[in-house]
């Protein structure tokens, strides 16, 4: 099970703790998701490679076609 | 009947009310002083005595306790204010009051260790406007990209909203949300291999967090050096909940735990 380390300002105590079985799933979503993100920026970039070269032109001729 | 310097009515000097008999080099009267004036030693007199307005030895009751004129010679007792508190004027005297604006309190100085994936201050005060959370030094133990998430009050539930724009090196990116679980702060915080000389940094900015009225407005900036890469986040989002905000969590989405990072947070007036 994920930690957990939390600072009660009200007591000043920091401690680490077992994250409860809710807070365990979220973070194991967050986890999934950031996976996720970094995959489609990953595919996104291959695809733009890929599409420049049929192209035959470079991203900065690109740019200059959008502007 | 003899009475030394004990004066008997017939030869007395006293005359008015308030009258002292004393003594200088022979029997000597002092008249009262004016009101509210003391009676203290003075050997500039032939006396030795004198009436002079009254200084500091009263009304004090607590410990930080100050005494002011609270009009001409008239004395009044200031109690201490509270901690945090600043003295000021109003109304032509002193008073303490809280700063109105333009100030910084230090709330909190946690420094994560590498032995959990999220860091949650609870207990927050609600007695600032706004909140400013900043991490310096922030690195993740993991070996690959994730991001850094800011929750409050342990909602992880799709309940914010998120306009976020990413830049990696010189390439911008950008996305919204109107259902999301977390305000993204930082885009790829740096791995566990990158440079200690260059790790990340994040500035997040809750706004009224202690309305129960209005949804909470987070602003949140930050960019790491990752993977040899720099990278930078703006995000701007809305916890939909008008409760009061008392916690703030700082979660490590790369699965790993937060390696490195000393969060300061702010309470802003």
């Amino acid at each position: 099970m994920a930690k957990i380390t939390v600072k009660d300002l009200a007591t000043g105590e920091m401690y680490d703790r077992d994250m409860t079985a809710e807070e365990n799933e979220a973070w194991l979503n967050d986890v999934q998701n950031a996976k996720d993100k970094e995959a489609a920026e990953a595919k996104a970039a291959t695809d733009k490679a890929a599409l420049l070269a049929k192209l035959g032109i470079t991203a900065d001729e690109a740019k200059l076609l959008l502007s | 009947m003899a009475t030394g310097r004990v004066p008997t009515t017939a030869n007395s000097p006293l005359t008015v009310k308030g009258d002292l008999f004393t003594f200088s080099t022979a029997s000597a009267k002092l008249a009262v002083g004016a009101n509210d004036t003391a009676l203290v030693a003075d050997s500039t007199q032939s006396t030795g005595l004198a009436y002079k307005t009254k200084g500091v030895f009263n009304g004090l009751t607590t410990t930080g306790d100050t005494i002011y004129s609270s009009s001409g010679t008239t004395q009044a007792r200031l109690g201490i204010g509270s901690t945090g508190q600043v003295l000021t004027v109003a109304s032509g005297v002193p008073s303490w009051a809280t700063p109105s604006s333009g100030g910084l309190t230090v709330i909190d100085t946690s420094t994560v260790a590498n032995t959990s994936t999220t860091l949650t201050i609870s207990s927050i005060p609600a007695t600032y406007k706004h909140l400013l959370v900043v991490g310096v030094g922030l690195q993740t133990s993991g070996a690959n990209d994730g991001d850094l998430f800011v929750r409050v009050n342990g909602d992880s539930g799709n309940n914010y909203t998120l306009q976020r724009m990413h830049i990696i090196t010189s390439t911008v990116s950008g996305y919204g949300s109107a259902s999301i679980s977390g305000i993204s702060c930082m885009g790829s915080m740096a791995r566990t291999a990158d440079s200690a000389a260059s790790l990340g940094e994040v500035a997040i900015y809750i706004y009224n967090y202690a309305s129960t009225s209005d949804y909470k407005a987070i602003i949140a900036q930050g960019g790491s050096m990752n993977n040899g890469a720099t990278t930078w986040v703006s995000s701007r989002g809305t916890w939909r909940n008008t409760a009061a905000v008392t916690s703030v969590s700082l979660v490590d989405a790369n699965g790993t735990n937060l390696k490195a990072g000393t969060y300061i947070t702010y309470g802003w007036n």
